[in-house]
C-alpha cells in the first residue's frame, strides 16, 4: 500500500515539476532527490509482497519434472542460498544505513535532501524479505503447494503479475 | 583464484540456482557475491551487498520504469484494447484476413501506449481470437497472430526492456525508444503480410464483418469479466447489457485516448518539450484520467479502487524488475572485477573473424539462452558481457539494443518458455502445442525482418540521428 502510493508520489513529482518549469520557469526546489529516493523506497516496501505473491520471476522448467522429493530437496537448497543471501543483505545494508545515519548523509544541493532514511526502508525491506523467504522455506518443508499466479484474460491484476515488463 | 576458473564456478552456480526455482534476483546476486569471494574476501561482498541494493535503485533516470510500468496498468485498467480491436476490425474489413490484419493493427496500437509483449497478447487475444475463431480462422493460426503480434508491445515505445538495456548498456534511452519505431513498423507489416497470405488459403473470404455493428455483439460479450458471463449468454443479451458500447462514441474515445497518450510519449523523445522521464510520467497522468474517465460510469469509488489497483500492481512489478536490477549489479561487479568483458573481447577479436559474423554468433547466442530465461534476465545476463565487445568492433550499441530486444522477443513466441504462447494458451483453450505450429510462420517472418535490420542498420538508426542520438 505503502509502495503504491511511493509510484503515485514519483509521477505527482515529476508532473508537478514539468508545470512548475513551465509556468514558473524555474524547476521544484528537491524534486530530484525525493524522486531518486522514492524509487529506493517503491522498490524496497514491495519487494516482500512480490515474494509473497509470487511475483519474482523463477524458473521452474526442471523442478516441475523431477520426482516430488528431489524436487523438494532442489527447492529447499534454492530457499537456504536465498535465505543466507538475504540475511547477509540485511546485514550489509544495515551497516550502510548506520554509517549513514552517523554522519546525517544527504544529496548535496539547495535541498539537502536526507539519504539516511531511506537506507533504513533498505534494511527494512530486506529484513521482511527475509522472514517471506522463512516462511516459505517452512512451507516448502511441510510440502505446502505454492501455485505460480495464473494470467485470466479478464483481470488485469493477473495480466500484470504474469506479464512483468516482458 | 583465477579470474576464469571464478567465472566457470560463477556460471555453474548461477545455472543450478536457477534450475532450483531460485528467484532469478537471488540467483544473479549470488553468483555474483560468490565470484566476489572468490577474487577478493567477505569484506568485499559485504560491501558490494551493503552498497548495490541502495546505488542501483536510486536514480532519476530509472524513475521511467515504473511510470512506463504505471502508465500500463493504468491502460490495462482503462480496457481500451476492446474497443481498439472493434476499430481495427471495421477498418480492415475489405482485406482478406481482415480480422487477422486487425489483431495485428490492435496489438501495434496497444504497443503504442503499454510496453509489455505479454499484456499486450493477453488482453488483445481475450477478444480477437474468439471472434477470428468463429469467423472460420484455424485455432492455431488464430492465436499465432496473436502470440507473434503481441512481441511488439515492447519494440514500439514505450518499451521497458528497451530502457533497461539503455541502463545497461549507458545507451542514450532517447535513441532506443525512437529506434524501436522503424523495426516496429517493419515487423507489423512483415506479420500483416504473413497474416493475409495464409488467412487467402485458410479463411473463407470475406472473413470480417459488414459493419460495425455486425462485430459489436461478439466481442462487447468476450469483453465482459468471466464472472458475469454464463452459458446462455447470447448476443442480444449483451447487447442489452452494454448498450453504452453499440455507439461509435466509445469507440473514438479509446482510439483518441491512444493517440493522445502515444503522442504525449513521442512529444516527449522527440521535441525535447520535456524529458523522455517526464514524459513517461506526463503520459502516466493521461492514462489515469483516461482510466477515471472510461470508469466514471461505476462511481468515485470503483474508479479510485482502480488506481489503487493499478499502483499496487505496478509496486509490485517495478520492485521486482529492480530486484533483478540489483542482482544483476552485483554479478556486474563481479565480471569487471574479473575483467570477463575485456577478456572476452580480447579472445574473440584475436580469433579475427569478420564483424558481422560476430554479432550474428552473439545473436544466435540469445535462441538456446532464450528457451531457458525471461526477457529481464536474459537481458541482465547478456548484454554487460557482450555491449563492450560489439562497441569495440565498431558497431552502433543503439542498433545493437534493438537486435538484442528483437531476438529476446523471440524467445517470448519459440519453446519450451514461449511466455506469450502460454499465456495465449491460457487465455484461450488452444493446446500450446497447437500454437507453437501457428506462430512458425511468424518466426520465419522475424528472420527475415532481423536479417533486413543487421543489413540495413539505417532502419534503426535514421530516426534516432535525427535527433543526435545515433
Amino acid at each position: 500500500m505503502l509502495s503504491a502510493l511511493g509510484i503515485v508520489v514519483i509521477m505527482v513529482v515529476i508532473v508537478a515539476d514539468v508545470i512548475s518549469r513551465t509556468t514558473t520557469g524555474g524547476s521544484l526546489v528537491g524534486a530530484f532527490p525525493l524522486v531518486e529516493e522514492t524509487v529506493t523506497v517503491t522498490v524496497f516496501l514491495a519487494i516482500a509482497y512480490g515474494e509473497r505473491t509470487k511475483t519474482h520471476v523463477r524458473i521452474s522448467l526442471l523442478t516441475n519434472r523431477l520426482p516430488g522429493p528431489v524436487a523438494m530437496g532442489a527447492r529447499l537448497i534454492a530457499h537456504a542460498v536465498a535465505l543466507l543471501i538475504t540475511a547477509w543483505i540485511f546485514k550489509a545494508c544495515l551497516g550502510s544505513a548506520m554509517d549513514s545515519f552517523e554522519i546525517r548523509e544527504f544529496h548535496e544541493g539547495p535541498a539537502a535532501f536526507p539519504i539516511w532514511p531511506t537506507k533504513m526502508v533498505v534494511v527494512f525491506g530486506a529484513g521482511l524479505l527475509f522472514l517471506e523467504f522463512l516462511a516459505s522455506t517452512i512451507k516448502v518443508m511441510f510440502g505446502v503447494e505454492q501455485k505460480d499466479p495464473e494470467i485470466v484474460a479478464d483481470d488485469p491484476t493477473s495480466i500484470a503479475s504474469t506479464a512483468g515488463v516482458a | 583464484m583465477t579470474p576464469e576458473l571464478a567465472t566457470l564456478i560463477v556460471v555453474g552456480a548461477f545455472i543450478a540456482l536457477l534450475m532450483f526455482e531460485c528467484p532469478i534476483f537471488i540467483s544473479l546476486t549470488a553468483a555474483g557475491a560468490l565470484g566476489v569471494y572468490l577474487l577478493r574476501d567477505d569484506m568485499i561482498v559485504t560491501a558490494v551487498l551493503g552498497d548495490t541494493p541502495y546505488t542501483a535503485t536510486s536514480s532519476y533516470t530509472l524513475s521511467i520504469i515504473p511510470m512506463y510500468i504505471l502508465l500500463g496498468m493504468f491502460v490495462l485498467h482503462g480496457r481500451l484494447a476492446e474497443r481498439l480491436f472493434i476499430v481495427a476490425a471495421h477498418v480492415f474489413r475489405r482485406i482478406p484476413g481482415g480480422l487477422g490484419v486487425a489483431t495485428v493493427a490492435a496489438c501495434a496500437g496497444f504497443a503504442a501506449v503499454c510496453g509489455s509483449s505479454v499484456a499486450t497478447a493477453a488482453t488483445v487475444g481475450k477478444v480477437s481470437i474468439l471472434e477470428m475463431r468463429k469467423r472460420g480462422y484455424p485455432s492455431p493460426f488464430a492465436g499465432g497472430i496473436v502470440a507473434a503480434a503481441g512481441t511488439l508491445g515492447v519494440l514500439i515505445p514505450p518499451s521497458i526492456l528497451l530502457v533497461l538495456y539503455g541502463v545497461l548498456a549507458s545507451e542514450s534511452i532517447q535513441g532506443l525508444l525512437l529506434a524501436g519505431i522503424g523495426p516496429g513498423i517493419l515487423t507489423t507489416l512483415a506479420y500483416i503480410t504473413v497474416t493475409v497470405v495464409i488467412a487467402r488459403k485458410v479463411v473463407a473470404t470475406p472473413d470480417t464483418p459488414d459493419s460495425l455493428a455486425d462485430v459489436l455483439p461478439d466481442v462487447t460479450a468476450a469483453s465482459r469479466p468471466a464472472s458475469v458471463q454464463t452459458a446462455q449468454s447470447t448476443a442480444t443479451e449483451t447487447l442489452v447489457d452494454v448498450p453504452q458500447q453499440t455507439s461509435r462514441w466509445p469507440l473514438i474515445r479509446a482510439v483518441s485516448w491512444i493517440g493522445l497518450i502515444f503522442a504525449v510519449i513521442i512529444l516527449g523523445i522527440y521535441s525535447g518539450i520535456f524529458t523522455v522521464v517526464e514524459s513517461a510520467a506526463v503520459a502516466a497522468v493521461v492514462a489515469l484520467v483516461m482510466m477515471i474517465v472510461e470508469s466514471w460510469s461505476g462511481g468515485m469509488r470503483r474508479g479510485l479502487r482502480k488506481l489503487l489497483d493499478a499502483a499496487e500492481e505496478a509496486a509490485a512489478v517495478t520492485s521486482m524488475s529492480f530486484a533483478i536490477m540489483v542482482g544483476a549489479m552485483v554479478l556486474t561487479f563481479f565480471l569487471v572485477l574479473g575483467q570477463v568483458p575485456t577478456h572476452l573481447t580480447t579472445w574473440v577479436l584475436g580469433m579475427d573473424l569478420p564483424p558481422t559474423l560476430v554479432i550474428i554468433a552473439l545473436l544466435l547466442l540469445l535462441v538456446p539462452m532464450g528457451m531457458f530465461l525471461e526477457s529481464l534476465s536474459l537481458l541482465v545476463i547478456f548484454v554487460p558481457l557482450t555491449h563492450p565487445l560489439v562497441v569495440t568492433l565498431g558497431f552502433d550499441g543503439i542498433w545493437y539494443g534493438l537486435l538484442v530486444v528483437k531476438l529476446i522477443e523471440l524467445s517470448l513466441i519459440t519453446p519450451p518458455v514461449g511466455m506469450n504462447v502460454f499465456v495465449v494458451a491460457g487465455t484461450s483453450n488452444i493446446p500450446p502445442e497447437k500454437l507453437f505450429r501457428g506462430v512458425l510462420p511468424f518466426v520465419a517472418a522475424e528472420a527475415v525482418v532481423i536479417s533486413l535490420l543487421i543489413a540495413f542498420p539505417a532502419i534503426t538508426l535514421w530516426l534516432p540521428s535525427t535527433v543526435g542520438s545515433a
